[in-house]
């Protein structure tokens, strides 16, 4: 197993950049998952990892070797497609295998791997079947046990998941990282999705602009992102964003304002960076906001949508200056038309300069 | 606007699904034009062939007299060997050219689109007209192909020398492949890029891309052409046998059947005789092409069936 680094890699269709300066390091054995919108760039990037497309500038190195350049076959690496690409005339033991036919490695050896790797992807009960009946699940299943089956130094999943039921998405998430981690494969797995991204990658790297903005822990995503576009991306919701000035009390938004000793700790350190960035947009996250009974002072609104998710519920309150998301447990009654007021632990507040950039971020709890 | 359309697609569908006097309204036309032109004329033709007819006499009934005298015609017997190994020669050469041609031709570009435009164009052109052009470019003094022949010092009669007619009309058909070529082209064009990204990540040299994933994907494309093909060889022989060579040269290197029965018919005018002849050309292609039905329904059920027998 090796290694898989990106080093500022640019790639251009037409006059659309769509990888500018590139940037991602993955060590050997981890599983790092892109998370990007679509069109971002993400298939772009696995692609010139596979050799399936070549960069404009910049290297990419497999192990310790540049493998810019490289053909596909010679790098060794493994790739799962949104479109799983298997072929209808073989059955899945025979699709499975097919690398390991084109290498002439000996028949009952190919059975042996080919048995094996089904076993781990879940699909030895299939494997005399053709594939035209298979579900989307089990086709996606014999996807990876033929990109698995001939150990590749490194695992490139494209979406893998994101044309199945949400049932089978959340089965084969589990099965994906078993069976990666069983073999100790180095792995990147690039999805749309922040809780697949989550729940796969021991680290977590947010594409935007054509590049990486933060590679951190799905933990770290949610406590500290770098900036607004990361911290509206982190999260089950969206974040409450609430535009502020600096005022003699303190910060003001509309008539309401939070007074200097109630600010957040990073705030009230007062450091060089918040100084010459004034803050000018707070966040708060839905499950950050309690509701309380409206009284003097309290921003309160009317209750305009619930969404019952089970043991929690979200609450969106339009009030006089926009529309706040709480996320609550779902003991407590809510219903549309309610008059509610809203508050907000100061702690949980995260702070944003004018050029989104995050100048402070809660502590955590504990 | 918009229910007046959600409404006009709906009473669309439920006529389909109710009004059978509908869906026969519809194949009317269609239905009236195969009675009148096509079953029409082979019930006549199969009537004909059991008489004698010279469309001046009144027409005799003569039972299987025309098929036993075709059985021992020596100038059936040529044109039906010389059928047979033009079709056997062309259509594997023609399927081979329309594939090969799709799959060098079928990534978009300028240049690809150039070359589609050149394979098409021996296909639109009239009969007549091809047939002037390969007279043309095979003629033995002042065509090009003998011209650079003559520089390895050869010169071949192509259509003067019985041995070489028949491959020379073979090489006249090798190019009008515009119609399967089109086939082909979308077929390769349906199967999906994934499975090449599979197979180049996978490390599948080119030969085992086109033995292991194109041509099986291809397979059943490839067979519904070559039976096509076969239909229409026929065809494809007549009008150059007609035009360029009338059979020739002597005695008979490229009377093919359906020449043969075009100068029994309209030139001795022996209607009877002639469609005796056509009802075993048609009773031959049939059952070539049944059987190559059966050996593509097999095919096709191997494939669809969950699991293999």
């Amino acid at each position: 197993m090796a290694a898989l680094v990106w080093q500022s890699v640019y790639r251009s269709f037409g006059k659309a950049e769509v990888l500018r300066g590139f940037d991602l390091a993955v060590a050997d054995g981890e599983i790092v998952a892109v998370l990007g919108a679509s069109g971002c760039g993400k298939t772009t990037a696995l692609r010139i990892a596979a050799g399936l497309d070549s960069a404009d500038d910049g290297q990419v190195l497999i192990g310790n070797d540049d493998a810019t350049g490289w053909l596909p076959k010679q790098r060794g690496v493994g790739m799962v497609f949104q479109h799983d690409g298997l072929l209808p005339h073989l059955d899945v033991a025979e699709n499975i295998g097919l690398s390991l036919r084109a290498r002439r490695v000996d028949r009952a050896e190919i059975d042996a791997r080919v048995a094996a790797v089904a076993k781990l992807v879940g699909c030895h009960h299939l494997l005399d079947r053709r594939t035209q009946r298979l579900s989307g699940g089990e086709r996606q299943r014999v996807a990876l046990g033929r990109a698995l089956v001939r150990r590749p130094e490194a695992l490139l999943l494209d979406e893998p998941l994101s044309s199945l039921d949400l049932e089978a998405r959340v089965d084969l998430r589990s099965v994906v990282v078993e069976a990666v981690r069983s073999l100790g494969t180095t792995a990147v797995f690039v999805t749309h999705d922040h809780a697949e991204a989550s729940e796969v990658g021991d680290r977590v790297a947010v594409m935007g602009g054509g590049a990486i903005g933060q590679i951190d822990t799905p933990e770290d995503l949610y406590w500290r992102p770098v900036s607004l576009t990361i911290a509206l991306l982190a999260g089950v919701r969206s974040l409450n964003v609430l535009p502020v000035e600096v005022c003699e009390s303190g910060w003001c938004y509309g008539p309401f304002s939070l007074a200097h000793d109630a600010w957040p700790p990073w705030a009230r350190r007062s450091t060089p960076s918040t100084e010459h960035r004034p803050v000018v947009h707070l966040g708060i996250r839905p499950e950050h906001v309690q509701l309380v009974a409206p009284s003097a002072g309290t921003v309160d609104g009317t209750v305009s949508q619930v969404l019952h998710l089970g043991p929690d519920q979200v609450v969106t309150v339009d009030h006089s200056l926009g529309r706040m998301t709480v996320r609550t447990s779902s003991a407590r009654r809510s219903a549309v038309g309610d008059r509610l007021a809203m508050s907000v632990n100061p702690r949980f507040l995260y702070g944003f300069d004018e050029h989104g950039v995050c100048v402070g971020t809660p502590d955590r709890p504990g | 606007m918009n229910t007046a359309c959600v409404s006009a697609h709906r009473t669309g569908r439920g006529d389909m699904r109710s009004g059978r006097p509908a869906t026969i309204a519809g194949l009317l036309p269609f239905g009236v034009g195969v009675a009148l032109l096509l079953l029409g004329p082979i019930g006549v033709t199969g009537v004909l062939a059991f008489t004698d007819y010279d469309a001046i006499r009144p027409s005799r009934f003569v039972g299987f007299d025309n098929f036993g005298e075709l059985w021992n015609d020596r100038v059936f017997r040529i044109a039906v060997w010389n059928s047979g190994a033009h079709v056997a020669a062309s259509v594997p050469l023609r399927l081979a050219g329309a594939l090969g041609l799709a799959l060098l031709l079928h990534r978009p570009s300028r240049r690809t689109r150039f070359g589609r435009i050149a394979v098409m164009l021996p296909t639109i052109l009239p009969d007549a007209a091809y047939a002037l052009v390969w007279l043309w470019l095979l003629n033995p003094l002042y065509g090009p192909v003998n011209a650079i022949a003559s520089r390895f010092g050869a010169r071949p009669g192509w259509f003067s020398d019985p041995s070489l007619a028949l491959p020379a009309m073979v090489l006249m058909g090798a190019f009008q492949i515009g119609e399967g070529f089109v086939i082909c082209l979308a077929a390769r064009q349906l199967i999906p890029p994934t499975v090449y990204d599979v197979a180049a990540v996978e490390g599948l040299r080119p030969v085992q891309v086109l033995r292991r994933i194109t041509l099986p994907t291809m397979a059943p494309t490839l067979l519904l052409l070559g039976l096509r093909d076969l239909g229409l060889a026929a065809h494809n022989s007549f009008s150059a046998a007609l035009l360029i060579t009338d059979g020739g040269p002597a005695p008979y290197a490229t009377t093919v059947v359906p020449l043969f029965v075009y100068r029994t018919s309209f030139e001795y005018l022996r209607f009877g005789y002639g469609a005796a002849a056509t009802v075993v050309m048609l009773v031959a292609t049939g059952m070539v092409v049944a059987a190559q039905l059966l050996v593509i329904r097999r095919w096709a059920w191997r494939t669809s069936s969950t699991d293999r027998p």
